[in-house]
């Protein structure tokens, strides 16, 4: 009993020195706090996704920091729950006092977005709704990407220019799951299909987590559409391609940016191969500029383990936070709203190729209107298209 | 002087403060209860309002699973009732907020009774599986219902006031869910107390003996659903106060496993067990939120090796409960205090 209790009060010992130790070092750090799935149903694609934020994270910091000071990243799994998101927000706000954070998950995002404005905290979203765009509505929020809206109108133009038949309209249906997310882009692209010449067909619902997704493929092979929009993630659309390829269906996939990565070709087993995907993010491993300290930081810290472009994505996230807190420390005016001011200096900032350029300004938070398409190639991703530009109109702005 | 505690009557027997050291520590607790958000930070404060909101759902999951023996898995959907339709009340009705939080609960119990009803046929685990089916037809229903209840984009919710108390300040929620925690712990030791307590105890043992000696058993068993889902509700009105935003992803099956978690934790069938439950969870999840975090500050390569940390803690709890505590916290805390009480002349 005595020896377990000696035991025991050794442990909690060193577990105290741990807290202390990591709580002491905070001068000349700058904290910024990531809330992301790392447990939950999402959490393949949010280990991937904070992976590249931390090694971004440690290339900055090795690589000057935020002109010399320490950028401190804050990780909380919320397991894609949103009250455990919310309270994760609470304490990153409230007891660490992060100057921004990144949110994964668009539950928690459309849950904390009221509190968000009124505690004028930077976010950047992983969920890339329009809806965040409007700095009227949501002026704290930020992404580094186009709209899934965007996305997929690019996605619907790319399907109309590149048709052949002139005797009819390409057809097109909307496969996704029933949430906020899977229904979001469905009245902008409905009404961009309806307005170039592009006909949708009924909408196939395949919820998460999809296990089967037979039922709703038959359904949609009677309309027999020329084109299928997939609106899910890798582990769920993987299941997607894999009943298409064995019903032996000709519709030409289009994954979109969340199921459109190297996972899915891993996990789909093959299935994935001669299917499109539209994306705005480079591939790892794609011959631009920004991607080589990218490989060499994912080959040096972790050998062996698979990149993807949502690693990638992470990279950007983390560069475009330390532009801003660059400009933001050089005014003197490292606080949420300094961040903000700084955000919407952007100009076509570059990371080096790995995403289009982003410009943010005081009216609008659209980061960039391009992305190319992908096809899957010999399990390869590999770009058919170039960059494919929207107007910078106000048609869909915020919807 | 009696060396000990000797009753001579039922009334004494069931009293609720068996000796005036209990009444004198559960005072000091509830001052501290009160004066905690003048000391804490707002963090902390919104932890315990967290807490607190746990521990009415709780209570009420203890009313049908502990007390009446009917496991449900349903129990945060009935939550969501509650938040719905405080929210729709106050929101698109114009209800005052103080009559549309007890309607909230009552919505809740109505339709935690619609659900009830198969219990007359079910039992045990056939039972289980019909709760999680209200489950499901509950968020699909606030899913698809899109003219009430803002189908997948949710509702924001208007903060309730009561006079010039606005709930928008964490701090007047804070009080306001410390209220009614304390009312909900006086209702349930009361209901447990009274004729219909051990009733639900009845039937909880012996559902057929309860029948032979004249208990209804299914009239008692939908007025456990109600009392139930009636705290349910409660504690779902609270929530979306304090979420601010409510969707359907707010109250799923998650959430309803977590309440039963807390519930066996805590001790399944003790009216403390809710609060000893819930206080353990939050207790644990703070600890291994600074663990996760300290951990992952000083190995941030290895990160992903401790974000499971919790999922398997909280796993490995549940199962060393239901193998060495089964009655969970509440009756450990039984022995410990019979313990002492006599401590060192235990025989």
């Amino acid at each position: 009993m005595k020896k377990r209790t000696i035991a025991f009060a050794v442990l909690a010992m060193f577990f105290c020195m741990g807290v202390w130790a990591t709580n002491a070092i905070s001068a000349d750090k700058i904290k910024w706090g990531v809330l992301i799935d790392l447990s939950g149903p999402t959490s393949d694609w949010g280990k991937n996704q904070v992976k590249g934020q931390l090694d971004a994270a440690r290339w900055v910091n090795e690589n000057g920091g935020i002109n010399g000071k320490k950028l401190e990243l804050i990780v909380i799994d919320d397991g894609y729950k949103v009250p455990r998101g919310v309270a994760g927000y609470n304490r990153l706000v409230d007891s660490e006092h992060v100057l921004g954070l990144y949110i994964q998950s668009t539950g928690t995002t459309m849950t904390l977005i009221k509190k968000i404005v009124k505690d004028g905290v930077v976010t950047i979203a992983a969920s890339f709704t329009s809806k965040f765009q409007n700095p009227a509505k949501t002026p704290f929020s930020f992404f580094v990407s186009p709209s899934y809206g965007t996305m997929g109108r690019i996605a619907i133009k790319w399907i109309k220019d590149s048709w052949k038949d002139k005797s009819r309209n390409p057809k097109l249906c909307f496969l996704y799951p029933d949430n906020k997310y899977g229904r979001d882009i469905l009245n902008v692209c409905k009404d961009y299909a309806k307005k170039i010449g592009v006909d949708v067909g009924p909408d196939q619902v395949i919820n998460w987590p999809t296990r089967d997704a037979t039922p709703q493929l038959m359904n949609m092979k009677r309309y027999n559409p020329d084109y299928a929009y997939i609106t899910s993630t890798a582990m769920n659309g993987a299941v997607i391609l894999k009943n298409a390829k064995a019903l032996g269906i000709k519709t030409k996939f289009i994954s979109n940016i969340r199921n459109f990565e190297e996972t899915l070709i891993k996990l789909s087993g093959g299935a994935a191969n001669g299917t499109y995907g539209v994306h705005p993010i480079a591939p790892y491993g794609a011959e631009v500029p920004g991607m080589k300290k990218v490989v060499e930081s994912n080959e040096k810290w972790h050998k062996g383990e698979m990149g993807t472009n949502v690693y990638v994505e992470g990279w950007v996230n983390i560069l475009a936070v330390t532009n801003a807190l660059r400009i933001a420390d050089k005014a003197g005016k490292l606080t949420p709203t300094g961040i903000r001011e700084a955000f919407e200096q952007f100009k076509g900032f570059d990371t080096g190729g790995l995403a289009p350029p982003l410009t943010f300004t005081k009216t609008d938070h659209r980061a960039s209107m391009a992305a190319k398409i992908y096809e899957v190639k010999n399990d390869k991703i590999e770009a058919i298209t170039s960059w494919i530009d929207l107007p910078r109109d106000k048609t869909y702005f915020g919807k | 002087m009696p060396a000990g505690l000797f009753h001579e009557n039922y009334q004494s027997d069931e009293r609720v403060f068996q000796t005036w050291f209990v009444k004198a520590w559960l005072i000091a607790f509830l001052i501290a209860c009160a004066l905690f958000p003048l000391m804490a930070s707002k963090y902390m404060v919104s932890i315990m309002t967290e807490a607190g909101i746990a521990i009415i759902a709780c209570h009420g999951l203890n009313v049908l699973t502990g007390f009446t023996g009917q496991i449900s898995l349903g129990h945060a959907a009935f939550l969501g009732v509650g938040a719905y339709t405080c929210t729709i009340l106050t929101g698109k009705a114009g209800i005052p907020f103080i009559v549309a939080l007890p309607l909230a609960g009552v919505m809740a119990a109505m339709v935690g009774m619609i659900f009830g009803i198969p219990s007359l046929r079910l039992r045990g685990l056939y039972l289980a599986i019909a709760t999680i089916a209200a489950q499901f037809i509950i968020e699909f229903v606030i899913r698809r219902w899109d003219s009430l209840t803002g189908g997948v984009e949710g509702l924001f919710v208007d903060p309730g006031t009561i006079g010039p108390i606005s709930f928008d300040d964490h701090i007047n929620l804070y009080y306001l869910t410390f209220i009614l925690a304390v009312l909900a712990t006086m209702a349930v030791k009361n209901i447990v107390r009274a004729r219909s307590g051990r009733a639900f105890v009845a039937i909880r043992d012996r559902y057929l003996a309860a029948e032979v000696i004249g208990v209804h058993v299914f009239k008692y068993r939908l007025m456990s659903f109600a009392v139930s889902s009636f705290f349910a509700g409660i504690a779902g009105a609270l929530m979306a106060q304090y979420l601010q935003v409510i969707t359907h992803e707010s109250f799923t099956i998650h959430q309803s496993i977590d309440y039963l978690a807390m519930c066996i934790i805590g001790g399944l069938g003790h009216i403390l067990g809710g609060i000893y439950g819930v206080g353990f969870w939050f207790i644990l999840e703070r600890f291994l939120e600074v663990a996760t975090t300290s951990l992952n500050t000083a190995f941030p390569d290895h990160m992903t090796w401790f974000v499971s940390i919790r999922e398997i803690v909280f796993g490995c709890v549940i199962v060393l409960f239901l193998i060495f505590e089964p009655d969970g916290l509440a009756a450990r805390w039984r022995t410990i205090r019979a313990y002492w009480k006599l401590w060192p002349f235990s025989y």
